[in-house]
């Protein structure tokens, strides 16, 4: 392609507008297109993002006229989009918008579908470029996609892109099938899978906070990290998703994705540069190396909420929820341990976590230093006295006895370690600190995904009017008090990506197929299982067995 | 909240600061640079709204400096405004008398964020050089407005002063907002230019009053695709058109009419397209500007290269190596 004069690499303040195209999304009367894609479309309007020549059309099988569907959209955008409703954008968005009804499984609605389009062409300028977004159940998708096909509304090419949901199967070989439909009608590159929870901004905050500092990096390997805790918890339970999530459970349907995306960032090397490509290389070493680090059931703990309380409300267990079997063993909570076989991460387990109605909702990645050795408990061998008796005291006074010469230096030496212990050979097993409250001790950097997006550092202080007492103490920093109060949701960069044709943070398909590889062993061995998940209280932070599946490592999970 | 501080002095304000920090945690600790605003003709709370709006992006320390009757007696009145009165920042306002007006740069140093850039915005007349004014040398990012200035200047040379003095006066770091309100235009442009068929430009038309704006943006056209590009004046106060002569004949039109968000898209044998194109707010534009604290190359280049040899008439240069396939 023609290089453009007026656009500079240099001038970094031109955002880039995407070239024409026709939106169609399958299943826009769904939850998800109300409340997140029709009003980041609408965002994107109102920041003049969208192409000169747009059009939407929606189908569904809901007998509506496109009347209503712009009546149905103006609600949707009414209440869920971040920018300010201005009536001039809407009404030219919404003079582009088409509703087509119908059942994706017959050819007649992709006849009439590609009538609303060719006429979009003609009065909206589209130029034949279509993208279309399947916010649909992905047992749809061949059917959708042979029809798109068939009906000669999509051909390979750059000129028709395809959009997915996870979860993008729910295994290696469906994921691998779910991949061959969509790679016979679309080029690679042409498919987009949106993986909503990790929006390019929160990728990019982590790459720079990773990459850009100097303090963080040289510590980033198993010399000085001891153990890494990926938590993705909501409050949520089932809710109005049964029909889906019975049989699919927390395992497959958040850590495959979520945190296997989010362990891959944190393990990865540095890519050789940030572009889509190295990128991608980089994310797909890291998950290539993560391996189950012993028997499955040593590894893996599964669980499912009984009825609790979810702060002040009652709610049921999962069994009781609407829509769920008496009998189900589906998992509502999920923990593993995983390691990550680099040179960097040797030593360093990775436990990841999932659940439904725990106790807060929090998405957070904490990065568990090593304990210094020079530290212990206030109540153990920290006290200054049992240092001062068995420590280096000893030696320096014996030697004061034997030697005229040095009569002043050894009895300083032994006072000053009577008071704190602090001379002392290197490697000695006797503490300099002492620490306060419920000791973690270690350092710990804490970044968080959501809410409250920011990083947090542990780090110890010094109790004042104590003599080395050392209490945990947190540094924060919040993208909401250093930035912005309304970062972009996350569908509205991710559109607007789709939509330029550039996917530099989608997942394509040999990173879900890597992931499947890690989660489908997991899934082999609790079917094998005769026995339930264990069941854990609504609005606790899990089973007992995801503890002991820490404690038996000698750590703990921190309380997010 | 507002604090009034009368006759009162920089130590104090700062004990202040500190004061209801610590009473209240008024003033959050993440503000990311200070922003210094030195009013001399326009009314300061306009620009102080745009600073509070801005900083809902960007939260800021805002120091508002005014200086008056330098030659009186010296005196320094002070507020400090927080919560619902300052957006996501924290304001102190200055106004100075006598002597102390002539050291601006003197009375901003105590009251600024440590290690944060400083950025400073003269809302409407500004210093011949900014980056060697008092101060100008404290801040990384020097902002001045052109289009605000011609309004004070109205009717005496037209805007070819304000254009010069953008191009003699330029220090890395400095921009200028008419220069950030063409931002959403050029971004149109660009893209005007990528729907097929692709074909070079042969000439340019920038039509608009006969402002600052309209001189950037002919001498960016002219710069960027290294064709003639023409000036038509239009009694409006804003840019209404610009349009490229494509080889061959065809046409591409950006015309933003009357209408306060939208333009349309007319492309010879293509159906009319519409697209939003906001007038922007100051806060909008101040906004754009906080974003990145870098110097902007583009920017420097247009006002030290591009503009004075539009302004000199000369031929507009060949394209480039990397410009001659398009």
């Amino acid at each position: 392609m023609s290089v453009n004069p007026l656009v500079d690499p240099l001038d970094q303040r031109v955002p880039r507008v995407p070239p024409p195209c026709a939106l169609t999304i399958f299943g826009v009367t769904g939850d998800l297109a109300r409340r997140k894609i029709l009003p980041a479309i609408y965002d994107l309007a109102n920041r003049g993002l969208l192409p000169a020549g747009f059009s939407l059309t929606g189908v569904a099988r809901s007998e509506w006229t496109t009347a209503e569907f712009v009546g149905q959209a103006h609600a949707a955008v009414a209440s869920g989009a971040r920018t300010p409703f201005r009536q001039r954008v809407w009404e030219q968005l919404s003079a582009s918008m088409t509703y087509v009804s119908g059942d994706i499984a017959e050819a007649s609605t992709y006849d009439r579908l590609r009538q609303v389009l060719d006429r979009s062409d003609a009065s909206f300028g589209t130029g034949g470029r279509r993208v279309f977004y399947l916010s649909m159940p992905p047992a749809t998708f061949g059917v959708i996609c042979g029809h798109l096909a068939s009906s000669g509304l999509a051909a390979r090419g750059p000129d028709a892109k395809v959009v997915i949901e996870k979860p993008f199967g729910h295994d290696l070989s469906s994921a691998q099938a779910l991949d061959a439909t969509l790679s016979q009608v679309f080029d690679p590159a042409s498919v987009f899978r949106i993986d909503h929870y990790l929006g390019k901004e929160t990728v990019r905050g982590m790459l720079a906070m990773r990459f850009t500092n100097q303090v963080f990096e040289p510590l980033w390997c198993s010399e000085h990290v001891d153990h890494v805790q990926i938590t993705m918890a909501e409050e949520l339970g089932v809710g109005s998703r049964a029909s889906y999530y019975d049989g699919i459970g927390a395992t497959r349907d958040v850590m495959q994705n979520h945190l296997l995306q989010l362990l891959a960032i944190i393990a990865m090397d540095k890519p050789a540069s940030f572009g889509a490509a190295d990128l991608r290389a980089a994310k797909e070493a890291a998950l290539a190396a993560v391996a189950i680090p012993g028997p499955v059931g040593e590894c893996a703990v599964r669980g499912q909420y009984t009825a609790g309380w979810q702060g002040n409300i009652p709610v049921r267990g999962y069994l009781d929820e609407p829509g769920i079997r008496a009998d189900s063993v589906t998992d509502t909570y999920g923990a593993l341990k995983l390691a990550v076989r680099t040179d960097r991460w040797r030593d360093t387990p990775f436990y990841l976590r999932t659940g439904k109605r725990l106790g807060r909702r929090v998405t957070e990645v904490a990065i568990i230093f090593r304990r210094a050795d020079n530290q212990a408990e206030c109540a153990g061998a920290a006290q200054p006295g049992p240092v001062a008796e068995f420590g280096p005291a000893a030696e320096p006074v014996s030697a004061a006895a034997s030697g005229p010469a040095t009569e002043f230096a050894p009895a300083a030496e032994s006072a000053a370690a009577a008071t704190f212990g602090a001379k002392r050979p290197s490697g000695s097993p006797w503490p300099d600190f002492c620490l306060q409250g419920r000791p973690s001790g270690a350092n710990a950097l804490v970044i968080r995904i959501q809410p409250d997006e920011g990083i947090t550092l542990r780090i110890g202080a010094k109790v004042p009017q104590t003599d080395m007492d050392v209490r945990d103490v947190t540094m924060d920093f919040s993208y909401g008090h250093a930035f912005t109060e309304s970062l972009p949701d996350a569908y509205e960069p991710l559109i607007l990506d789709v939509l330029l044709g550039q996917d530099p943070l989608f997942p394509r398909a040999r990173e879900v197929d890597e992931s499947w590889r890690v989660i489908d062993p997991v899934e082999e061995y609790w079917a094998s299982l005769d026995s339930r998940p264990e069941p854990y209280q609504a609005g606790t932070w899990g089973p007992a067995g995801a503890d002991r599946l820490l404690a038996r490592d000698g750590r703990e999970w921190r309380r997010p | 909240m507002i604090i009034p501080l009368y006759a009162t002095s920089t130590a104090h304000v700062a004990t202040k600061l500190v004061e209801l920090r610590q009473d209240g945690g008024v003033a959050a600790l993440g503000r990311v640079l200070t922003l210094i605003i030195h009013c001399e003709a326009g009314d300061i709370e306009t620009s102080i709204q745009a600073a509070n709006l801005a900083s809902i992006e960007h939260p800021c320390r805002v120091i508002v400096l005014t200086a008056e009757d330098l030659d009186g007696p010296a005196s320094m009145d002070a507020q400090i405004r927080v919560g619902s009165d300052a957006g996501a920042s924290e304001v102190i306002v200055l106004r100075l008398r006598g002597a102390p007006g002539r050291h601006l740069d003197a009375v901003a140093t105590p009251l600024l964020l440590p290690d944060a850039p400083v950025v400073v915005w003269w809302p409407d007349v500004w210093p011949d050089l900014p980056s060697q004014d008092r101060l100008g040398t404290l801040a990384s990012r020097r902002i001045t407005d052109a289009t605000v200035a011609e309004r004070h200047l109205a009717g005496e040379a037209g805007p070819l002063p304000l254009v010069a003095a953008l191009t003699t006066g330029y220090t890395p770091g400095d921009t200028d907002l008419t220069w950030t309100r063409l931002t959403p235009w050029r971004a149109q442009l660009a893209a005007a230019l990528e729907i097929p068929p692709l074909t070079a430009v042969a000439a340019a038309t920038v039509t608009g009053p006969d402002s600052t704006a309209s001189y950037l943006m002919a001498a960016w056209l002219t710069d960027r695709l290294g064709v003639p590009t023409r000036r038509q004046i239009a009694d409006s106060p804003f840019l209404t058109a610009v349009e490229f002569r494509l080889a061959g004949g065809r046409r591409v039109l950006l015309d933003k009419e009357s209408e306060e968000s939208q333009a349309v898209l007319r492309i010879s044998g293509q159906v009319d397209r519409v697209v939003t194109l906001s007038r922007r707010s100051r806060a909008e534009a101040l906004a754009e500007e906080l974003r990145r604290l870098e110097p902007d190359l583009a920017y420097g280049h247009l006002v030290e290269e591009a503009l004075p040899r539009y302004l000199a008439g000369g031929p507009p240069i060949p394209p480039g190596p990397e410009d001659a396939n398009s």
